[in-house]
């Protein structure tokens, strides 16, 4: 069931309905209703999967229990090592089994040893990645005394299954949400309206500039070695846009379907690509990851605070792990290895934390500068997206030489029936609108929301790709 | 909550006035624009107009027979109705739609091949005939028996522009409202393919053939009822095509046969296995004036 389907229109409308009408005074009902429907939402894709989610959530209720029953220590680590285990067992076995039997095997052939390859018929859970970090997250923080264990197991169950986030985040903390389902809600018209205009956003972010650029996307990679230099820069450049799009446009939606029923969740997107350098990159891109690998691994391996060696150690150390978590290739390590690579001369030079400030352009040589300085973020981030987006290593390396060797900036008819610079002019337009509102959440404030609104609305329904059925990207980690 | 479902019904109504207004205009500008494909250019010919020779069928229609040396080698009137990826439904629609404008076809060429065993239509076909799904009665039936969402798209405004935006979305309505010139020469109707083909492109027909093909069986059925002279034909294949025996097979299926496949055997002059190249259909058009006296 995807957000901008039919049938998440009609689940949605039900649940609202009963959520605000028929169970408004009680609060354990609505969470008990929220509950029912997430586990009718991901059950909708695959039931089998209820069964993993329904098993993490049980672990880690009764870990976290336990955990606030004793305060020995030696008990307390054994505690957090079982959802430790389980957790990162579950995801390993579901995510990364067959990628490591298949090297295995490889390097074992590399060294003249035949092999015999046992690889599974595994299907990746939807969301695994996301829940078992979320649901991590809380057993850490018991460990660490930083919250108190739910005593509701229906509480805790519907945090870790919330619906509008259990896909694809953005990975919430028990801190956070958990205890606003303590709470009982009222209904405001205010978080609500914003919550619909961050829907209609997140909307044309995904069917608009993300599904469209997807289309241009698909054909480029999919055929790079006929594509000429001009071709092979857009399609990166799409791909930087496909995935912002479809990403921060579900984390909108997701967001916005929170608010409507009366829940607050962390911003996961904060214009990442107007970032004036990498450090301040990945402090605007998928936010709720970030921080969760900064709390949970940077942080523990000593951070910032330890000698310069270990420091490099460090950020490579999560970036790789970033970069692994997204899925089980090579791709995703090279490209979480590439932006270590691009954090390590800010961190050697004590520069990563520069621009902690909003992104304005003034008039003067520092503006010059602020644009030098976004263009090339961008630039490399577009490089490194390549490696994410191609199939193989080797495939991204030729992707990158044949946009430096074929020097050939013509247009190009692509297989589509559209030359390939056609969608620049709707990026364009995007960028010029996420500029003009970087410092809000969303386009529609001010005297005339309604008419912005409408206006989004209508490019929706005329500019939107209804045609080809585009899963959300990141639901494939 | 009683202002927020205001707000809700009112962003509702401007959704469904806005569907309805972009439907309406959709369909006019498709309806009153220079045609910018084959079903458009069949539903703007001149009523009761006389053609001497039709021909229909898949791409191997469209890429193979060069209209324009028919029409100055024998001084006909010649249409290449050949689209890409028709199926025999599709024959069938424009074939139909033709003698409902009244137009007297002398003789109707049909490219009968691997379609002999599609009993299925185009997409192509079918989502570039959507505009007109409420003003024609014979597309309405087409698309009633070929369109799995046949429902959604007559009767929810602007459900078929979006669902096949691909083809007649918003940058086929605004390419349409400018009159922006289509890719194909209708007067021709041949769109040329360029460039050799691979020394290992192949083409493989089925291994059987079909008992029966109910849209052939119609087809066969309107032209013997409108006294049209019909052949069928096979397009040339390269050297390279598996199951040949295939075409054995639609000879004595089909008695008013001709069989092309095997007319061409210089690789050079095909695209890929199942398309000849510009020079290869000027070649093949050549060929086919002489073999069918036309």
């Amino acid at each position: 069931m995807l957000f901008n389907s039919f049938s998440f229109l009609v689940f949605f409308v039900i649940v609202f309905s009963l959520y605000w009408f028929v169970f408004k005074t009680h609060n354990r009902y609505q969470n008990l209703l929220l509950l029912i429907s997430s586990y009718v939402f991901y059950g909708w894709w695959d039931w089998r999967f209820l069964s993993l989610i329904l098993f993490s959530t049980i672990v880690d209720f009764y870990v976290g229990h336990a955990l606030g029953l004793t305060i020995k220590k030696k008990h307390r680590r054994f505690l957090l090592g079982v959802s430790i285990c389980v957790n990162i067992g579950l995801l390993g076995f579901f995510k990364y089994y067959n990628f490591f039997i298949d090297n295995w095997v490889e390097v074992w052939s590399s060294l003249g040893i035949t092999m015999h390859r046992s690889t599974l018929q595994i299907i990746l859970p939807v969301g695994i990645s996301f829940y078992t970090f979320q649901t991590l997250s809380y057993t850490i923080d018991i460990y660490r005394d930083k919250i108190n264990p739910e005593k509701s197991v229906i509480n805790f169950a519907t945090f870790v299954a919330f619906f509008p986030q259990l896909v694809a985040g953005p990975i919430e903390r028990a801190k956070n949400l958990l205890p606003q389902f303590s709470i009982q809600k009222k209904f405001c018209y205010k978080k609500a309206m914003s919550g619909l205009h961050l829907i209609i956003w997140g909307l044309f972010k995904k069917v608009v500039i993300a599904d469209t650029c997807a289309t241009y996307v698909n054909v480029i990679f999919d055929n790079y070695e006929q594509m000429n230099t001009l071709s092979l820069v857009l399609g990166a450049v799409y791909f930087a846009f496909q995935i912002y799009g479809d990403f921060s446009g579900y984390s909108d939606i997701a967001v916005g379907l929170s608010r409507l029923l009366g829940f607050d969740l962390m911003r996961n997107f904060n214009y990442p690509y107007f970032s004036r350098d990498i450090a301040e990159f990945w402090r605007r891109w998928h936010i709720s990851l970030s921080t969760w690998f900064r709390d949970y691994v940077y942080i523990p391996l000593g951070g910032s605070r330890v000698s310069k060696i270990k420091q490099v150690r460090n950020v490579f150390v999560i970036f790789l792990v970033s970069g692994f978590w997204h899925g089980a290739n090579w791709t995703f390590i090279v490209w979480g290895a590439l932006n270590a690579v691009y954090f390590l001369p800010l961190l050697l030079l004590s520069r990563n934390r520069n621009y902690l400030d909003d992104i304005s352009i003034s008039k003067s040589f520092m503006g010059l500068k602020t644009i030098v300085n976004i263009a090339l973020t961008f630039m490399l981030t577009c490089l490194a997206w390549v490696f994410f987006r191609s199939n193989t290593v080797s495939d991204a390396v030729l992707y990158i030489k044949q946009i430096f060797l074929r020097n050939d900036f013509s247009s190009q008819f692509l297989s589509i029936e559209r030359y390939n610079f056609e969608a620049l002019l709707l990026v364009l337009l995007f960028v010029v609108i996420e500029w003009l509102i970087r410092h809000y959440e969303h386009p529609f404030l001010g005297k005339y929301a309604t008419i912005k609104s409408i206006g989004i609305v209508f490019l929706i329904i005329i500019l939107g790709v209804y045609s080809n059925h585009n899963d959300f990207i990141y639901f494939q980690f | 909550m009683k202002a927020f479902l205001k707000h809700i019904g009112l962003l509702s109504i401007v959704i469904v006035v806005l569907l309805c207004v972009l439907d309406l205009a959709y369909t006019w500008v498709y309806e009153h624009s220079d045609p910018r494909n084959k079903t458009q250019f069949i539903l703007s010919l001149k009523e009761s107009d006389t053609l001497d020779y039709v021909f229909l069928g898949s791409s191997r229609v469209e890429n193979t027979i060069v209209t324009s040396k028919i029409k100055a080698l024998t001084d006909k009137t010649v249409l290449n109705l050949g689209t890409q990826g028709a199926k025999l439904d599709d024959v069938n629609i424009f074939l139909q739609l033709l003698l409902s404008r009244n137009i007297k076809i002398n003789k109707v060429f049909i490219q009968v091949d691997y379609l002999f065993n599609f009993e299925s239509s185009s997409d192509i076909v079918r989502s570039q005939s959507l505009p007109f799904i409420r003003k024609h009665s014979i597309i309405k039936t087409y698309l009633q028996k070929t369109d799995s969402s046949f429902n959604l798209n007559y009767y929810l405004p602007f459900y078929r522009y979006a669902k096949n935006d691909y083809r007649v979305g918003f940058r086929e309505f605004v390419a349409s409202s400018i009159n922006r010139k289509a890719v194909v020469n209708f007067n021709d109707g041949f769109l040329p393919l360029y460039g050799k083909m691979k020394s290992s492109s192949i083409s493989t027909l089925p291994k059987t053939i079909l008992k029966q093909n109910k849209s052939f069986d119609i087809i066969d059925s309107i032209c013997r009822k409108n006294k049209i002279d019909v052949i069928y034909f096979c397009a040339p294949f390269c050297q390279n095509l598996k199951n040949r025996d295939y075409v054995d097979s639609l000879k004595i299926r089909i008695p008013n046969f001709k069989d092309f496949s095997e007319v061409v055997t210089n690789n050079a002059l095909f695209q890929n296995c199942s398309h000849l190249n510009e020079e290869g259909a000027n070649y093949f058009t050549e060929l086919l004036i002489k073999e069918l006296k036309l």
